[in-house]
């Protein structure tokens, strides 16, 4: 890298992530403890800022509990906010496989990103270093416990909707951005995994419903791969969610778009599933 | 929420029931949180866990169901805990005072109450305020998506509102029963408000900052929940009122003004206040009103009374200008020139009547100038400036203790053009220092004076002889830069000239003077003149001018030549000639010059010039003819001069003093004189010649023959003609001999020229000037208006009176009858016709 005059508010920022010099004020979630700095979190997010200036309890005390949260989640958004980005990766070995047999290298996909890729690793390679020297407290020594606390059966694609529901409900408009892209990435090579149906369950929970563009994806990779009703856990899983209204009205409108005359289906819902299947099978 | 467990088992429990049993439980947190709230114990809230708790329930899609439970809760609690304290504050005692305005409460009373009302207003509203700031931050999600995709009132908009719909708009209730008017807080509010800010206009001392806070809350409510900008309550309710009450505090103070004051105090006072309610609007109101008050204020105070003021004897608008009050004219100027309308007069009364009475003063002061003129005896007043006439005037009668006509009447043109430049000079200077150079003004006071200088029948001779006196003398000894602002000073008022072609026609006499007479000072002066005045107005104006220069160089040239010529044919003659002569051309030099002036004579029958002279004009003749052949060469005697070497011989039977010896003297005489004593030459000693003996042989014109015999007869400096009788005039029936007893202590002796070309015209003489002028004028519009006919083949007579002022603006503002009938004689003389059927429409025949 080169040493560019403008790398510095970089540089700097990274080394105050790493080691949560000057901290003043703390994130704590399932036993985790953040030490962060109100003038890199509070600017990007309305609920911090108000946490932070507001007359209530967390302003006295300096100490923000997101007790409802995923703590892995929280961990990635406080790396967000320094880094611009976040990884779930330790080292050079995934302490968990995102899932399956595929690596972190297909985590991003393009040729662009991979460079990014392993400069984040570099990154995560000095996080580890320091974590000889540095005091207990420091950032990415807790980031370490919490990625090493991974549970097994969450999968990346369920974390970045963890992530987007959780920048959605702190109001931090480009990380919920980024948590969609990585999602969508992702779920076009995950579609068949089990995790797809963990990450379904998430998406369809943890927003608003008049939240799209997560629904939408999640939609059209059922869509593009219609098999997946077929099998019976997807379709009890479909059952109680929204997800069922959904489908349908995109099936609908694939419907429209592709044949000019057309007898509108009236159907209800199990009979439009199963007719959808039948559609769907030729192609 | 999202369940660890190692597979994943879809969620058989409808998820209706859970959201509705979650509602409950969370809402149960929200409304002790909002209790706390009020009750000021949020310190020990956890922000997270409220936010935690709103952001479920609208996860849950109840968020309808939150905003209703939150307004109600609102509306409730302000039913219960915050009325009460509001209406305790309404005293009947306060509603008397502020509504009614009953006599007998002195100020500090009601300043007293009124702080009161307020500040129990006010600290209602901070803790409304502040709690619903803090509600509106738990509840932010539900803001941010339900109250938004519903188009609702943000949930803080909402229970802010309940501040204005159950306060300020509530009636008064008991306190307020006796009134037969349905008044609410509100009224009350404005009504303490508008009394605190008249207390403090009055120089009472108030709390501008509970004012202004109360100012600021009217500033953050508005008229629904919809929150439009212009919806603000402070706008649409009190601001209003306060114009209202701020225009009636004004037009009281205004009036009294008028009558306790003068109009000095007035514009000062209005300036304070114009700066007090900008002030206060910084302070104690709003910014929003900064502007409008401006205006109210302008409107009363300034713009209501203008006239009135303006007229004040002694110390209105006349007087500030006669006695250069610049400080209350700047005052003046910036008050009109700020209000609507800005410096444009025809939208804003103030600039016209600025510009009026500036305009009227002006000209009144122009026309005192030509009273004091007249009114002035300048044989007495200018006898100082006299001396220096002396010379210029040649003389004639020097050593007389009045003046000369001519001379009085150029005294009179440069004070003239003293007092007028001096008033152009008071006016520029309270433009600059007073108007903040501004152009309508400038342009209306030019006018002004363009129309007074015009309106003064002799200004265009005026300004000429201003020119010439210090062309002739004004500029010696003086710096370059002085002698710039002299020149400058002439152009102004030559700018002010309509009719210029008068002034062309006096400046061409005057410069054919200098130059004929060698009285210029400075040539480059003079061109520096009339390179000015060819920037001013053109070339065609300037034309004869520089014709003169150019033949008076080329004449020099001339007799250098001839001198030279006469040198190399080695004729060596005792009684040689030196001739310096002037070659004017006809059209270039003005016509009395010339010989042919219009007054009758019209010949320009030559003189007998004595036979030596006669030869030295035939030899230069034939000179001038070996390059230009073809020409005609007239002399001119009387513009000319000659020097003549006259010899006196002893006179016998005086031993002693000068007489006594012969004397020789150089005489410097005009033409015709020397012609004339050239006669004597031949005469016996003892013989005389009458006047018509003299006439007869010199065939000299009888004026110019009178002037001639006048110089070497009468004054005594130069008398070497004997009179008889010896009177001061000469008679065509005197007879003249050579004055053998003739002495001067000096040897060069110039006999005075009394010249026809007299510097001032007397009433005649103008009268005979303009006579010639509108001749030529006469041509001049009708080479226009062929002209213009015949570029435009058609046109009606007012299109045509019209295009041909336009055309001759720059020389002078010709007389519309005048154009009527050179029209009519051009219709005569067939260059025009009318068009058939409209009388009106005149063509162009070819």
């Amino acid at each position: 890298m080169e040493d560019q005059p403008r790398d510095e508010i970089n540089d700097t920022v990274r080394q105050l992530f790493r080691t949560s010099a000057y901290s003043d004020f703390r994130i704590t979630c399932g036993g985790y403890e953040f030490n962060v700095h109100k003038a890199v979190i509070c600017p990007r997010s309305q609920f911090f800022a108000k946490a932070c200036d507001g007359p209530f309890k967390e302003a006295s005390t300096g100490v923000v509990a997101l007790d409802g949260d995923d703590p892995l989640a929280v961990a990635m958004m406080v790396q967000y906010f320094y880094l611009l980005n976040y990884t779930a990766v330790v080292d050079n070995s995934p302490l968990q496989p995102f899932c399956g047999s595929s690596s972190q290298h297909t985590d991003d996909g393009e040729r662009v990103i991979t460079r990014g890729a392993k400069r984040r690793r570099t990154e995560v390679t000095t996080i580890a270093e320091s974590t000889a020297t540095a005091e207990s407290k420091a950032f990415s020594d807790v980031m370490r416990t919490v990625l090493l606390a991974w549970p097994k059966e969450m999968g990346s694609l369920t974390l970045h909707a963890k992530v987007y529901s959780l920048a959605e409900k702190y109001d931090i408009p480009r990380l919920k951005k980024l948590s969609l892209l990585r999602f969508e990435r992702r779920a076009r090579s995950d579609w068949m995994k089990h995790n797809f149906l963990q990450a379904v369950q998430e998406v369809y929970t943890s927003t608003v419903d008049t939240d799209r563009p997560m629904r939408d994806i999640v939609v059209k990779v059922i869509s593009e791969h219609p098999s997946l009703l077929d099998k019976e856990e997807v379709q009890e899983q479909i059952k109680n969610l929204d997800l069922c209204f959904d489908l349908m009205m995109g099936f609908r409108k694939a419907l429209t778009a592709r044949t000019v005359e057309q007898t509108p289906p009236t159907c209800t819902c199990t009979n439009c599933r199963t007719d959808r299947a039948a559609q769907k099978r030729p192609r | 929420m999202n369940s660890r467990a190692g597979k994943i088992r879809p969620v058989r429990r409808p998820i209706a029931n859970k959201d509705a049993d979650e509602f409950e439980p969370c809402w149960g947190q929200l409304r002790d949180a909002l209790t706390d709230i009020h009750l000021q114990n949020a310190g020990k809230l956890s922000f997270e866990m409220l936010y935690r708790a709103s952001y479920k329930i609208v996860l849950r899609k109840k968020g309808g169901l939150l905003y209703e439970r939150v307004k109600t809760f609102e509306e409730e609690w302000f039913r219960d805990h915050i009325m009460p304290r509001i209406t305790e504050l309404i005293t009947k005692n306060l509603v008397t005072v502020a509504l009614i305005q009953a006599p007998g409460t002195s100020a500090h009373e009601r300043r007293e109450m009124g702080e009161k009302f307020l500040r129990g207003v006010m600290g209602a509203w901070n803790d409304h305020n502040m709690s619903m700031n803090m509600i509106a931050d738990i509840l932010m999600y539900l803001d941010r998506t339900y109250t938004a995709e519903t188009k609702m009132p943000s949930i803080f908009a909402a229970t802010i509102g309940l501040f204005r719909d159950n306060i300020l708009r509530n009636t008064l209730g008991a306190a307020a029963e006796d009134l037969n008017h349905d008044f609410v807080m509100f009224d009350i509010l404005n009504a303490v408000m508008l009394d605190m800010i008249d207390l403090e206009r009055e120089g009472d001392i108030i709390d501008r900052h509970l004012l202004r806070k109360v100012v600021s809350m009217l500033e953050d409510l508005y008229e629904t929940d919809d929150e439009l900008e212009s919806q603000k309550l402070y706008l649409t309710v009190f601001e209003p009122r306060y114009l209202h009450a701020s225009r009636l505090f004004y037009r009281k103070e205004c009036e009294k003004l008028l009558r306790d004051a003068d109009a000095s105090t007035w514009l000062r006072h209005a300036q304070r206040r114009l700066a007090e309610e900008r002030d206060r609007c910084g302070t104690t109101v709003s910014y929003l009103t900064t502007e409008k008050i401006t205006r109210v204020v302008e409107q009363e105070l300034v713009m209501a009374k203008l006239e009135e003021f303006l007229a004040m004897e002694g110390s209105g608008l006349r007087t500030m200008i006669d006695n250069n009050r610049v400080e209350d004219l700047s005052i003046l100027y910036t008050l009109i020139s700020s209000v609507a309308g800005g410096t444009n007069t025809g939208a804003n009364p103030g600039m016209a009547t600025l510009k009026s009475t500036l305009q009227s003063r002006v000209m009144d002061l122009g026309l005192e100038i030509e009273q004091t003129l007249k009114d002035t005896d300048f044989s007495v007043v200018a006898g100082a400036a006299a001396e220096g006439d002396e010379a210029a005037e040649g003389g004639d009668k020097a050593k007389t203790p009045t003046l000369s006509a001519a001379a009085q009447q150029t005294a009179a043109a440069i004070k003239w053009v003293d007092d007028v430049l001096k008033l152009k000079d008071k006016f520029d200077n309270l433009w600059v220092s007073c108007f903040n150079k501004d152009l309508v003004l400038q342009s209306a006071v030019t006018k002004s004076f363009s129309d007074f200088i015009n309106l003064f029948h002799r200004s265009s001779e005026y300004v000429s002889l201003f020119i010439d006196d210090n062309l002739k003398r004004g500029i010696k000894g003086k710096t370059e830069a002085e002698v710039d602002a002299v020149l400058d000073k002439a152009i102004v008022l030559l700018r002010y000239l309509t009719d210029r072609d008068m002034f062309e026609r006096y400046y061409q006499k005057h410069l054919a003077r200098r130059l004929l007479h060698g009285k210029s000072e400075s040539q480059d002066v003079e061109k520096e003149m009339i390179s000015r005045m060819k920037q001013e107005m053109g070339n065609h104006f300037t034309t004869k001018f520089e014709g003169m220069f150019k033949d008076m160089e080329l004449s020099r040239d001339l007799s250098h030549n001839y001198r030279s010529h006469i040198n190399n044919l080695g004729e060596v003659d005792a009684a040689q000639t030196e001739l310096g002569i002037n070659v004017l051309t006809t059209n270039n030099w003005p016509p009395e010059v010339m010989g042919r002036g219009a007054s009758g004579e019209g010949t320009r029958a030559d003189c007998n010039y004595p036979p030596a002279i006669k030869r030295l004009q035939d030899s230069f003749f034939k000179f001038y003819l070996k390059d230009r052949s073809g020409r005609v060469l007239t002399w001119v005697g009387s513009a000319g001069s000659a020097d003549i070497k006259c010899v006196f011989p002893k006179v016998p039977g005086k031993d002693t003093g000068p007489l006594s010896k012969e004397r020789r003297y150089e005489l410097n005489i005009s033409t015709y004189g020397m012609v004339v004593l050239m006669l004597f030459n031949d005469l016996a000693e003892g013989e005389s010649l009458d006047f018509g003996e003299i006439q007869t042989r010199t065939n000299i014109p009888a004026p110019d023959l009178v002037r001639t015999l006048a110089s070497i007869s009468i004054a005594p400096k130069a008398r070497v003609l004997l009179k008889e009788p010896a009177t001061k005039t000469v008679k065509p029936a005197d007879r003249f001999s050579f004055n053998a007893q003739f002495y001067s202590r000096n040897i060069r002796i110039k006999a005075p020229t009394i010249s026809n070309i007299s510097k001032v015209e007397g009433d005649d003489e103008r009268k005979e000037t303009e006579k010639k002028n509108d001749q030529t004028r006469a041509h001049v519009v009708d080479a226009a208006i062929v002209r213009i006919m015949k570029q435009r083949k058609q046109l009606s007579h007012t299109q045509l009176t019209s295009e041909v002022i336009t055309q001759l603006a720059n020389r002078f503002k010709p007389d519309i009858t005048m154009i009527k009938k050179r029209i009519e004689d051009l219709l005569a003389r067939e260059y025009l016709e009318r068009v058939e059927g409209d009388s009106s429409m005149y063509r162009y025949l070819a």
